[in-house]
């Protein structure tokens, strides 16, 4: 068919398996290298491919929205919302501090100037398809933080589930 | 006009410039399209994700991959190199871009191409003019194919 021959079809898949193999080849010593299967289920928490690494940071999630809403109104928990902050503005879970991963370098004198090291801390964007909240609880536990936490179904969720939100700056 | 058209028995000179033309510009577009794939595997594996397509499994096997089968796939096109093969799996990848963005056009599934750069935007009208793109590039590959299977293996 189109004139495809069968040392066609063998050329190709030959050059298939050397560009499957060089790929792989550089995945596993590329620092930007990704796991062989990652977290791709909605249902699970924040979809990722996830880091071949296994010296990468990955902090745990919290995916039931009840309990995060027991964990803020218990008042010892931080509440980082880590989205831009224009959008923090529109509508926010109540209580959160804006800290924009967007922005790190400018917010994390602030951050570790007002939030103690031991501090329980749960860090939420947009939802279960945004990864800058666990790039932030990430950064943030190479800093020493030793109880971040990730809210997996992040604003989305939170709103979905017609639970209170903040519009104001603070 | 010394040139004999595309059914002729041989090209001309124009021809055979135009067919250089196509050649090194889809495999240059090919080669190009690889870089920011491979340098960050896994925006590529939430761009297959946002596709809606494929199975959770097979995301991440097909970001690591798939670029370098494009980078490949397009040095060999532009070197002269195993040009043939290279030809067939460029195609072959244009046919499966074709059919994906159409899919997702025709249920009305927004998604970011990422061809090019991550985060293009996922406007159903950017989605046309893609798969408008993919179809060019289609019918050039398969003008070249042509211009294979004449000229020596």
């Amino acid at each position: 068919m189109f004139g495809i021959t069968i040392r066609d079809i063998t050329g190709s898949l030959l050059l298939l398996a050397f560009s499957a193999a060089l790929g792989f080849g550089v995945n596993a010593f590329s620092p930007e290298g990704i796991a062989l299967w990652g977290q791709w289920d909605t249902s699970a928490g924040v979809v990722m491919a996830g880091a071949a690494r296994q010296d990468a940071v990955k902090a745990p999630e919290i995916n039931n929205p009840m309990k995060v809403r027991r964990m803020i109104g218990d008042g010892k928990t931080v509440l980082v919302d880590v989205r831009r902050a224009d959008i923090y503005r529109e509508g926010h879970i109540p209580g959160a501090l804006s800290f924009p991963l967007h922005d790190f370098d400018a917010v994390i004198s602030q951050f570790t100037g007002t939030i103690a090291k031991t501090a329980p801390i749960l860090v939420y964007c947009s939802g279960v398809t945004c990864t800058d909240s666990h790039e932030f609880a990430a950064r943030i536990i190479r800093m020493g933080y030793s109880q971040v936490t990730v809210y997996g179904g992040g604003f989305t969720e939170w709103s979905e589930m017609e639970f209170e939100v903040a519009t104001d700056a603070g | 006009m010394q040139d004999k058209g595309i059914l002729g028995s041989g090209p001309g000179i124009g021809q055979k410039l135009l067919l250089l033309g196509i050649r090194l510009g889809l495999g240059g577009v090919f080669i190009y399209a690889s870089f920011h794939k491979i340098l960050a595997p896994d925006q590529f594996a939430k761009v297959l994700f946002g596709y809606g397509i494929f199975p959770g499994e097979s995301i991440n096997i097909l970001a690591i991959t798939v670029p370098f089968v494009e980078l490949v796939a397009g040095i060999c096109l532009v070197a002269g190199l195993w040009r043939r093969p290279a030809l067939i799996l460029i195609n072959a990848m244009l046919t499966a871009f074709i059919l994906i963005i159409a899919f997702n056009l025709i249920r009305g599934h927004e998604f970011d191409c990422g061809c090019f750069a991550f985060g293009e935007g996922a406007a159903a009208s950017s989605a046309t003019a893609l798969l408008i793109r993919d179809i060019i590039m289609l019918v050039g590959g398969l003008i070249l194919w042509r211009s294979f299977r004449r000229s020596a293996r």
